[in-house]
């Protein structure tokens, strides 16, 4: 585990989802990376039935395919725990307390890659049971180092040759100013659930009728 | 084979003996075939000790019951019959070896002596009678003494066997009445306490008074006291909710 | 509503994949002066060696009242034992179980259970903002035995004295409690036979049966009943 940044990649106007993926990833072969299996990473949302603590709480659970076996789960605007993906019947059995929010759950999937010290991931959002593009994810681990202010150099570098401007998370900034800020395992999912709920937001934002791609809104703060 | 003619009835009385023994045989020796063929061909995991030992029961008890036959003054006296090989035959007899399911071929001069004997061999014979003159000629008194003596001694084992036996029992007794390793009440007080919390969340009451109610502080449990006044929210919404009962959501799977 | 439907398929996989959701138990206790005794026999009958533990472990409850629910129960459990140098402690464990199943006609009490290992820096944090709140707290301190598929542990039950503080605690009774408890996949109901039978083997020793506490507790407040 190493420094992971996660970042969106912007839409090009009048081009479909999958032509901006498939020109990212020549990219990325172009520099000599081997494609190495498939990822994703997913996640559900629940919302509370009734008020606790004077609100309704919204509980996100995070899954991704380089963990398989946990659930990171993140309470709104509070707390979050590192499971075992059993922490999902555990929502199953509270489902008078938890709902999943319909159409909600979304995914970032697509080929993952390595390159020596790197591991490269080009994801594709999409919402619900709708198949269409609604975002693209960049994902960028740079694998031997834990610290961040060591490791932003070589992955600015790395999104430098790739030509995309590195527009990063919230979080990862709130990383990066604190001196000597290590990695978690949370860290990554963290940056997903930021970027997912960026999507959500433009999609509601927008008003979009599903199917037609749109440019995700750059970064709102969160969390 | 011959059987002396002494009138009907004593015949018919002949044959329904022999049919019975014949019978009984036939059950007993079912039942072993039975065991050797578990023994055989089942997988020995498949075994256990006490069907095992329920075979052998029935098995020694079907022995019991027709030694018992046998024995009985209303079956006719075997003993009192001769069976005489009127001829014997080097060749195999298919009849006989039906009759015998394949253990008997032949009815031959080396078979016969073996199946017809009703005395011991006559080296053994010899060796008893040797036994019974040597008897004879010992002194009545030497032979009382011994008597009295081997009777002293087993009396003497027998009196130590039903001592410890005493002894043995009286044990267990004390043992059952006395040491009783384990107490129900307990377990059942234990077993409230870790699943319902009987007897240990009391200290819940406690703490309630102790802690006022906190709006954060991380890393301590004192936050997980329900707080009456949110409590008393809690109900109130209850209300609300419950009207959206029908959302498909709350359906029970 | 697909989303929701596709979400429970999900976790039914689960469920008749390979996560053990049933667990199969039964309870006795020795006395303490009887526990060496007892020690020695099931360190003979069972599989490996013995092994101490000493956990602490924290009730919460997620009321389900107002919704008309049933309440939802977890346990946080967690060892207290010094971490060997040079080693990573074990995640704590959090754990659901419903109520047991009173069939009277099965070898053991029967419930539904998930172990879910979680950390441990914000787990108590987690569970305040999901709405539960704790109910009671013990200490269990003994050693663990396995045979076969069964966990068995004989330990004592610690009340403690003051709310979150492990070191003041106080045993309950003068008895040990003794567990027989098997998890395993829906579907395995043979497995209680094999735990009747070993427990069956340490009488008249102990009577390792199944307890019904259910009428010890009927005090409102202990177990609420929903009458849905």
């Amino acid at each position: 585990m190493g420094v992971n940044c996660v970042i969106s990649v912007p839409m090009e106007e009048n081009k479909s989802g999958q032509y901006v993926i498939t020109k990212l990833q020549k990219k990325i072969e172009n520099l000599g990376a081997k494609k190495a299996g498939h990822f994703s990473v997913d996640c559900e949302t629940y919302q509370s039935q009734i008020p606790i603590e004077g609100q309704v709480k919204v509980i996100n659970n995070v899954h991704d395919t380089e963990y398989p076996a946990s659930t990171f789960s993140f309470v709104e605007n509070g707390p979050h725990l590192v499971a075992d993906n059993t922490l999902d019947m555990l929502f199953a059995k509270m489902d008078s307390f938890y709902a999943p929010k319909k159409n909600f759950k979304i995914e970032a999937k697509g080929v993952r890659y390595e390159l020596n010290d790197f591991l490269i991931k080009v994801g594709s959002v999409i919402i619900g049971q709708n198949t269409s593009v609604k975002g693209i994810l960049l994902q960028i681990d740079y694998t031997p180092c834990i610290l961040y202010n060591d490791s932003w150099g070589i992955i600015t570098e790395l999104l430098h040759i790739l030509g995309i401007n590195p527009n990063i998370t919230n979080f990862f900034k709130s990383r990066l100013e604190k001196k000597e800020s290590s990695v978690d395992y949370t860290d990554c999912a963290q940056q997903y659930l930021e970027l997912f709920n960026s999507v959500r937001k433009s999609m509601t934002v927008n008003q979009q009728p599903p199917g037609m791609s749109s440019s995700p809104v750059m970064i709102q703060g969160r969390m | 084979m011959a059987a002396p003619a002494h009138g009907g009835k004593e015949e018919r009385q002949l044959q329904t003996s022999i049919d019975i023994l014949v019978q009984r045989v036939a059950e007993l020796r079912n039942k072993i075939e039975g065991l050797i063929l578990r023994l055989e061909r089942e997988p020995p995991e498949s075994l256990n000790w006490p069907s095992f030992l329920d075979n052998f029961a029935i098995i020694s008890s079907q022995i019991n019951t027709l030694t018992r036959f046998i024995k009985n003054e209303k079956t006719i006296q075997l003993k009192s019959y001769e069976l005489l090989p009127l001829s014997l035959n080097p060749n195999i007899d298919e009849n006989l070896r039906k009759l015998t399911n394949g253990r008997v071929h032949t009815f031959n001069h080396e078979l016969v002596p073996d199946y017809l004997r009703t005395k011991p061999e006559p080296e053994v014979e010899e060796r008893g009678n040797t036994l019974t003159a040597k008897a004879i000629t010992i002194n009545t008194d030497v032979v009382n003494k011994q008597m009295a003596s081997l009777n002293n001694a087993v009396h003497k084992i027998a009196e130590l066997i039903e001592h410890e036996r005493e002894r043995f029992e009286a044990d267990i007794n004390q043992r059952t009445q006395t040491a009783q390793s384990y107490r129900q009440k307990d377990t059942e007080e234990l077993v409230a306490s870790i699943m319902y919390g009987k007897g240990i969340s009391a200290n819940r009451a406690v703490s309630q008074v102790t802690q006022p109610p906190q709006v954060s502080q991380p890393q301590t449990m004192q936050n997980q006291i329900p707080n009456p006044s949110n409590a008393h929210m809690y109900q109130q919404k209850a209300i609300k909710t419950n009207i959206r009962g029908s959302n498909p959501y709350n359906r029970p799977q | 509503m697909e989303q929701f439907i596709s979400h429970k398929s999900n976790a039914e996989a689960m469920v008749k994949g390979v996560v053990p959701t049933q667990e199969y138990y039964l309870h006795g206790s020795i006395l303490d002066s009887n526990r060496e005794t007892l020690l020695y026999r099931l360190q003979g009958s069972c599989d490996g060696d013995q092994s101490k533990f000493l956990d602490h472990e924290q009730v919460f409850v997620l009321k389900g009242q107002a919704l008309n629910a049933p309440d939802v129960n977890v346990s946080i459990r967690k060892s207290l034992l010094p971490v060997p140098s040079g080693a990573v402690r074990n995640p704590c464990q959090m754990r659901y179980t419903n109520d047991p199943d009173s069939d009277r006609s099965k070898p053991t009490m029967v419930r539904t259970c998930l172990d879910i290992a979680v950390n441990e820096d914000q787990i108590l944090q987690y569970l305040k903002s999901l709405g539960f709140s704790f109910e009671y707290e013990f200490v269990s301190k003994g050693y663990v035995f396995r045979r076969g598929r069964t966990k068995i542990s004989v330990s004592k039950i610690h009340r403690v004295l003051v709310k979150g503080q492990t070191e003041k605690i106080e045993p309950l009774t003068e008895s040990n409690l003794i567990e027989f408890s098997c998890t395993a996949p829906a579907g395995t109901e043979h497995l209680q036979d094999e735990i009747k039978a070993y427990a069956d083997q340490l009488k008249p020793h102990v009577n390792i049966d199944k307890q019904d506490v259910k009428r010890l507790v009927s005090t409102p407040g202990f177990q609420n009943n929903p009458n849905a």
